[in-house]
């Protein structure tokens, strides 16, 4: 898939994910790579963004494997982003695809 | 690269953060590292998915809003690219000299342009002035000795042709065959002006290019002189080794023949790269590297 369209929807399926249940970084990457094939080194940065923007808490949590474990919590305010991106993101795969059927239409 | 040269090159690219920050990114990719290792996959698999340092680097620093560029200028950057561009900055030393000197010639120049200039005005200044008199002196005479007509038409008809010097020298209608005389003189002075500004520029394309030809003459005869020497030394050496198998003790001399090939064979070298072939494709690629 052409990487520039990844990039673009990678952080709408990150709040997405985040907004059924608190996730760790780890299983935050599984997830969002079932969805799409992406490069597992970008998300964390994406995350660390979103946290910065205070779309995201965190709090540590003990494992029962291996060390405590970072946990990202969807705020109030990440929530409001993730439905205008979903908004978004509905209205332009909607125009894109009725643009392409009219130009089916024609030919 | 193993985990812990993975994170701590990293870590290098991130100094522009606050060590909490590094700490607390290098933690989630350790973590993810760890997370690969139990489900069975080696740190170098791990490792190899997160793609290239650089771009990955560059994307956690975009996450702060840091210019990905930043940590070259003003950061500690990895022994390896620190040495690279030590090398690199060796090689330029003699382009930012040669750099160094040009703007100063430039500059010189430019200054003796403007000197030039300002005497040439000077001089304009003063034939104008010389003119005016001894024009005015004239044309008063010939008022007196030829009478009105011939002034008149002279007035007339150029009046209308030259407006501009008249005005420039100042004089009142009635005089303005006067003007207009001066006027012309200012035109050829404003000539001359050029003329001299243009011998100027042709002065320093001949200097610049003296400049050239005397610079590559004297590292082309240098290279010869150490290619001479070169030949030299090869042909002793060649003797010596002969002699040498005679069973002479020559040893020594073999060596040190051996050391003057290579040693003039160098210097030649050195000497004939210093030679400038073609300025205009220097100044071409050194504009390209100032527009990147």
């Amino acid at each position: 898939m052409n990487p520039q369209f990844k990039k673009g929807v990678l952080e709408l399926i990150v709040l997405e994910s985040v907004r059924k249940k608190d996730m760790y970084g780890y299983e935050l990457v599984e997830e969002v790579s079932e969805v799409i094939d992406v490069n597992e080194g970008t998300i964390y940065p994406l995350l660390k963004r979103l946290t910065n923007e205070h779309y995201f808490e965190t709090y540590l949590r003990e494992s029962s494997e291996g060390p405590p474990r970072k946990y990202y919590h969807l705020t109030a305010a990440g929530i409001l982003y993730r439905d205008s991106l979903a908004a978004e993101w509905e209205e332009l795969q909607e125009r894109v695809s009725r643009f392409l059927k009219e130009r089916d239409g024609y030919e | 690269m193993n985990k812990e040269k993975f994170l701590q090159e990293l870590r290098e690219y991130l100094q522009v953060l606050e060590d909490q920050e590094q700490e607390d990114i290098l933690e989630e990719y350790a973590q993810h590292i760890d997370m690969k290792l139990q489900k069975g996959l080696s740190e170098e698999e791990a490792i190899r998915d997160f793609g290239s340092m650089k771009e990955l680097a560059a994307e956690i620093l975009e996450a702060y809003h840091v210019k990905p560029g930043f940590r070259q200028r003003n950061m500690p950057v990895p022994f390896r690219m620190r040495k690279k561009e030590q090398a690199e900055d060796g090689g330029n030393f003699f382009r930012s000299a040669a750099d160094f000197w040009k703007g100063k010639i430039l500059a010189a120049a430019r200054g003796g342009k403007k000197a030039f200039q300002w005497f040439g005005r000077k001089c304009r200044g003063l034939a104008d002035w010389a003119v005016g008199l001894f024009r005015g002196e004239n044309a008063r005479r010939q008022k007196t000795e030829s009478g009105k007509p011939e002034g008149q038409i002279a007035a007339g008809t150029e009046k209308e042709n030259l407006p501009l010097a008249a005005g420039r020298n100042g004089r009142n209608g009635k005089e303005n065959e006067k003007g207009t005389m001066a006027g012309d003189m200012g035109k050829l002075l404003r000539g001359i002006e050029q003329g001299i500004g243009k011998l100027w520029r042709c002065f320093l394309s001949l200097c610049n290019w003296g400049l050239k030809t005397v610079w590559n003459a004297g590292w082309l005869m240098l290279s010869l002189f150490c290619a001479f020497w070169a030949m030299v030394a090869l042909a002793g050496f060649g003797a010596l080794t002969v002699l040498l198998f005679q069973g002479y003790p020559l040893a020594g001399m073999l060596i040190i023949s051996f050391g003057g090939i290579l040693c003039f064979g160098a210097l030649t070298c050195w000497a004939f790269s210093m030679i400038i072939r073609k300025s205009g494709k220097i100044s071409q690629s050194e504009r390209e590297v100032q527009y990147e």
